[in-house]
């Protein structure tokens, strides 16, 4: 053994105890890895190009199942794709302003701060389905709370989930209740800017809307452009609130584009087919945050950079 | 030590060699029977030999199934008493709610049962895929059963071979509430088929049966539909029920089990405009909207919101258990024909079970009345054996009145299944499901009155004239 250590050393090499306790320690997330991401990521690359629907005997079909998608032979994949984008361009600004408000609002020296963050945290813990369900209570359009307020306020109501026109701007405003997670992520970036610029600003004889676009702002912009790629991502991943609310409708105006590869995948079993809408749903992401990536340069802001 | 390095190496290799090896074996399982019938009919032959060579050995069945709390307590009791009288062990598995997913994720672990429920355009699909047993040996061979003793849509086929057999049967009739009726001094619908009203003098009725906070009826010129207490009528919207109604138009999705589509024909458009204007003209059937926060039917019909109601005939169970509904049955309205459709889930063998013989005797046994009665006489199935609707004794066994089969029922349900009926579509039809998938989430335009039917299917036709292949021969 020494012998082998020996050389090992000679040429340069030199594992020691550590790194193979190293390795070992890491086994089990480097294989799960392996065995739970990349390989059914590289399978369901591979079964994207199949007629595969689990029981079948599947055979290579080259690329009929993304020019099926492309050429709008299968007619929901554009809904599909229209729906998510136009949701996903509605709730994560949305959702990210709300935050950003409840993050500003918290930060101040209220009584009662932690009760609040608290608080305003709750709703992110509740599960989506409990929180879809109260919901669709609450968007009744005959008894729920909210047109009952409506009325007695002598407000127009709103069809809320069950109109196509609607759908999907109230999703994206449900999404204001569960933003508590992205809250908590702008609140530790707003405790992370130096007290001293702020009072740099007001030794200037600047007031609060200059402490925001001089110091707030440009020092958040790491935070925000981390939790605009979560936000996006997470977005074009929603699926819960569609299956549980609306299943797709009216009309397929809330057809999710993971509702719909679900659909494709468990209703109709068509996997192959399904790995392929996942695959461009896995480009499309990927290519909105290199986008969004490509712009950071221009607007975020790291201290020390210059 | 550097084999340190390199053991790291292999351990990560072996790793995806697993997750490969797990894709494979799926593939491997599909091989087998893959040329479908022939070889799935030579594997379930083995298959018998096999079983016959070892019988000493304890032979075990795996057997899923779906259905409400109640239905799995009455099907655990037949396998109970299946075990005690054949000594063959089953085990049941009721899944309750996305049964074909989790049935595809089994199959996919090379774990399929024995024997199960299965809807008909699955089984097609996995029959072709060789998933499951030709059962028509077993059918032939068998001395207890013929074919002429089943209704005639309950076997299931596909060119010679038998797929699956309907366990039971379903079919569709209005019910209502009989108070509903006496306070508004309107007549109970009639229960004989050729009684049939028509559909204006449903719509009559139904008006008549609509009333709203004030009191006034949908008949009244100051009738307020925004307010209603109590909706004349209501039916869920999906392809049971609405084919219920299109065969009174004389028209199916392919008529006469045929290759010509009666989707879009005058008689199918006419169906589903009538419904529409139940909502939208007479305001005697709740909104889409309105109906999702309504009671189940039976709580419905009870606490009146509803005074009749279109649905399958399963849900005498539940009128039956309903503390102080008074209700009654009666035939659905005619257009131009009272055919009436029946449906049913299949029970299948999968190719892969050892013991197709046995999983053949176990279906027989669940399926059959007098081992399962309750299933029957207590409202939640309808036989699938002739005899049971042409046998006096038989009848009264299982449709005699009672909570769950009210007065009337016999002329009802029993009687029109074996002297005018179509089996469902859905056991024929191809690509059914994804025809719904277009046609229904677009027939939304037309229950909320924004498009007329016609708009909608002219709209929609282009996308589904690719799937409007005819029927499975």
């Amino acid at each position: 053994m020494r012998q082998v250590a020996a050389s090992g050393v000679r040429k340069g090499f030199r594992i020691g105890k550590e790194t193979v306790y190293g390795y070992v320690m890491a086994a089990p997330a480097i294989l799960g890895f392996f065995i739970f991401t990349l390989g059914p990521l590289i399978a369901s690359l591979i079964l994207s190009f199949t007629d595969y629907s689990i029981t079948n005997d599947f055979r290579f079909i080259g690329v009929s199942n993304y020019k099926r998608l492309f050429s709008g032979e299968d007619s929901f994949f554009y809904k599909a794709l229209s729906v998510t984008f136009y949701y996903v361009a509605l709730a994560v600004p949305i959702s990210l302003t709300a935050a950003f408000i409840m993050a500003m609002l918290l930060k101040n020296n209220v009584k009662g701060r932690a009760f609040f963050r608290s608080v305003f945290y709750l709703p992110s813990v509740v599960p989506v389905v409990a929180t879809s369900t109260i919901f669709i209570w609450l968007l009744n359009p005959d008894i729920g709370l909210l047109n009952q307020i409506l009325r007695f306020l002598h407000l127009p109501t709103s069809m809320w989930i069950y109109d196509e026109k609607t759908v999907i701007p109230t999703m994206a405003f449900m999404t204001v209740w569960t933003t508590g997670g992205t809250m908590l992520i702008f609140l530790a970036g707003l405790e992370s800017i130096p007290e001293q610029y702020y009072e740099a600003v007001e030794i200037d004889g600047g007031r609060l809307w200059h402490k925001l676009t001089a110091v707030t702002l440009p020092m958040m912009t790491p935070t925000i452009f981390f939790n605009l790629i979560m936000g996006i991502i997470t977005g074009f991943q929603s699926f819960s609130e569609a299956y549980i609310m609306t299943e797709g409708g009216p009309n397929n105006a809330s057809l999710f584009y993971v509702l719909y590869l679900y659909r494709e995948a468990f209703t109709h079993l068509r996997m192959g087919a399904a790995c392929a809408i996942a695959w461009v749903l896995f480009v499309i992401i990927m290519i909105l945050s290199a986008l969004i990536f490509r712009s950071s340069r221009t607007w975020v802001y790291y201290e020390g950079d210059k | 030590m550097r084999s340190m390095r390199r053991i790291a190496v292999w351990l990560l290799m072996a790793s995806m060699l697993v997750a490969i090896a797990g894709c494979g074996s799926t593939n491997r399982s599909g091989d087998e029977p893959a040329s479908g019938t022939q070889n799935s009919r030579a594997a379930s032959e083995t298959a018998n030999q096999s079983s016959g060579g070892k019988s000493d050995e304890k032979i075990h069945l795996r057997f899923t199934y779906w259905g409400s709390t109640y239905e799995k307590e009455v099907i655990s009791k037949a396998i109970e008493r299946f075990v005690n009288d054949t000594g063959i062990s089953v085990e049941g598995i009721h899944i309750p709610s996305e049964y074909e997913t989790k049935l595809t994720t089994m199959i996919a672990a090379n774990d399929a049962p024995d024997v199960g429920y299965l809807g008909p355009p699955m089984a097609y699909k996995w029959y072709e895929d060789g998933k499951l047993a030709n059962i028509k040996e077993l059918f032939m061979t068998d001395a207890s059963s013929k074919e002429e003793d089943f209704i005639e849509g309950v076997i299931v086929r596909k060119g010679d071979d038998i797929v699956g057999l309907m366990n039971n049967l379903e079919s569709y009739a209005l019910f209502y509430n009989k108070d509903a009726f006496e306070e508004a001094g309107v007549e109970l619908p009639p229960t004989k088929p050729e009684e049939a009203w028509t559909w204006e003098e449903f719509i009559e009725v139904a008006k008549k049966l609509t009333i709203d906070n004030n009191g006034r009826n949908a008949l009244d010129p100051d009738f307020d539909p925004n307010n209603v207490r109590q909706y004349g009528f209501n039916m869920d919207i999906w392809s049971g029920p609405i084919e219920a109604l299109l065969l009174r138009n004389g028209t199916q999705y392919f008529p006469g089990k045929g290759d010509t589509t009666g989707i879009n024909t005058p008689a199918f458009n006419q169906v589903l405009q009538n419904v529409a204007d139940l909502m939208n003209v007479h305001h005697v059937m709740p909104s889409r909207v309105t109906a999702k926060s309504m009671p189940a039917p039976a709580v419905a019909l009870q606490s009146r919101r509803y005074a009749m109601v279109l649905d399958g005939q399963w849900v005498c169970n539940d009128f039956a258990n309903i503390e102080g509904l008074n209700y009654g049955v009666g035939v659905i309205p005619k257009m131009t024909s009272t055919t009436a459709v029946y449906s049913g889930a299949l029970g299948v063998i999968f190719s892969s079970s050892k013991h197709p013989e046995e999983a053949w005797q176990f279906l027989k046994y669940i399926t059959d009345p007098e081992i399962s009665l309750e299933l029957f006489r207590d409202g939640l199935w309808m036989p699938n054996r002739k005899a049971y609707y042409t046998d006096e004794e038989k009848i009264s066994l299982w449709a005699s009145p009672g909570p769950a089969r009210v007065e009337g029922y016999r002329d009802v349900l029993v009687d029109p299944i074996v002297n005018d009926s179509e089996v469902t579509s859905e056991v024929y039809v191809k690509n059914f499901g994804d025809i719904n998938n277009i046609l229904f989430p677009a027939l939304d335009q037309a229950w909320t009155g924004k498009k007329t039917v016609d708009e909608v299917m002219a709209e929609i036709m282009p996308k589904l004239e690719p799937l409007l292949e005819g029927s499975i021969k």
